[in-house]
């Protein structure tokens, strides 16, 4: 197996998946959003969403937090620093494989 | 995949300037300027009128803070519950203090001069009003490059014309500069209602259901 494939098969498959890619990305633009704003911005259903999230959240990449803003209820999603930690190699590891290729 | 990343973390960080309410922001503040100066102009040489001048400072910040408070309220209620809520990392003690310094900086020198005018009705001060447009200016461009949002060169443009405007027209430094924050205050006004009133057509509320 040549390196540039063997770098490719061992990022983090938690991240290595499209949706969850860019709500990763959006959280690390930011300290948190919530559930609606990721929502919009991913364009993915509820269902999807929650899925999503949870998966990152046993991972211990994002934390959720259920609260309240007046009376409207609120799910705040924030990175983690493992979360950061884990992207930003994503992220190295996908650049370093597209600069090899 | 990496643009699109990209794309979306700069979506993320122009979130806070898709309802106009940063230019309600700034024209709160330059509408409390003008105020600020045409009293300066009408109690100038008076004991009221110097006390004005040694406040700006305190009038300055006071008006960030309260003005940012009030856009704060609006976007709790119009921005967040109808396209979401995102905080945003603060900056560090350090940039904090920096930013601090700069701004009371600022308005410490154009208190200075503004008391020099006062007292020295001889020295030319016609040149502040183009001064104080062309640093809005260079912050204004600054803010576009970094959030590359096109609107913030149009403000940088309007500011450097105004700036200049107002500093060949034959008038007191004071009166010079509430017409500069006037008319400032204003643009920002019709930027702000213009970029509102396209964000809400542009969006509709979500279902009470669509909150998590």
């Amino acid at each position: 197996m040549s390196d540039d494939i063997r770098s490719i098969s061992n990022v983090d498959r938690l991240l290595h998946e499209p949706s969850r890619t860019i709500i990763v990305a959006i959280l690390y633009a930011v300290e948190s959003a919530d559930f609606l704003y990721l929502q919009r911005e991913a364009g993915l259903t509820k269902g999807n969403l929650s899925a999503h999230l949870s998966k990152l959240e046993s991972a211990g990449y994002v934390k959720i937090e259920k609260t309240y803003k007046g009376k409207i209820p609120l799910t705040l999603c924030q990175l983690t620093e493992e979360g950061r930690t884990a992207f930003e190699e994503y992220r190295k590891q996908l650049q370093s494989f597209i600069d090899n290729v | 995949m990496k643009n699109e990343l990209d794309e979306k973390q700069l979506r993320a960080r122009q979130y806070w300037y898709v309802d106009g309410t940063y230019e309600f922001n700034m024209a709160g503040i330059f509408l409390l300027l003008t105020g600020y100066f045409l009293l300066l102009a009408k109690f100038e040489g008076t004991k009221f009128g110097a006390f004005l001048s040694v406040i700006m400072v305190l009038v300055f910040l006071g008006g960030i803070f309260g003005v940012s408070w009030l856009i704060r309220q609006l976007k709790n209620r119009v921005t967040f519950p109808r396209t979401g809520y995102v905080a945003y990392q603060r900056e560090n003690k350090e940039k904090r203090k920096k930013r601090l310094v700069w701004v009371g900086g600022f308005s410490g020198i154009l208190s200075v001069l503004i008391i020099m005018a006062i007292n020295n009705a001889s020295t030319p001060l016609n040149w502040i009003p183009g001064f104080t447009g062309a640093m809005m200016a260079i912050a204004s461009i600054i803010f576009g490059v970094r959030m590359r949002i096109v609107r913030f060169y149009w403000i940088a443009a309007l500011s450097m014309v105004i700036g200049l405007a107002t500093m060949i027209i034959p008038t007191d430094l004071t009166i010079g500069l509430a017409i500069y924050y006037g008319v400032m205050g204003m643009i920002m006004l019709v930027i702000g209602g213009f970029v509102l009133s396209t964000y809400l057509r542009s969006t509709t509320p979500p279902e009470e259901s669509d909150h998590e």
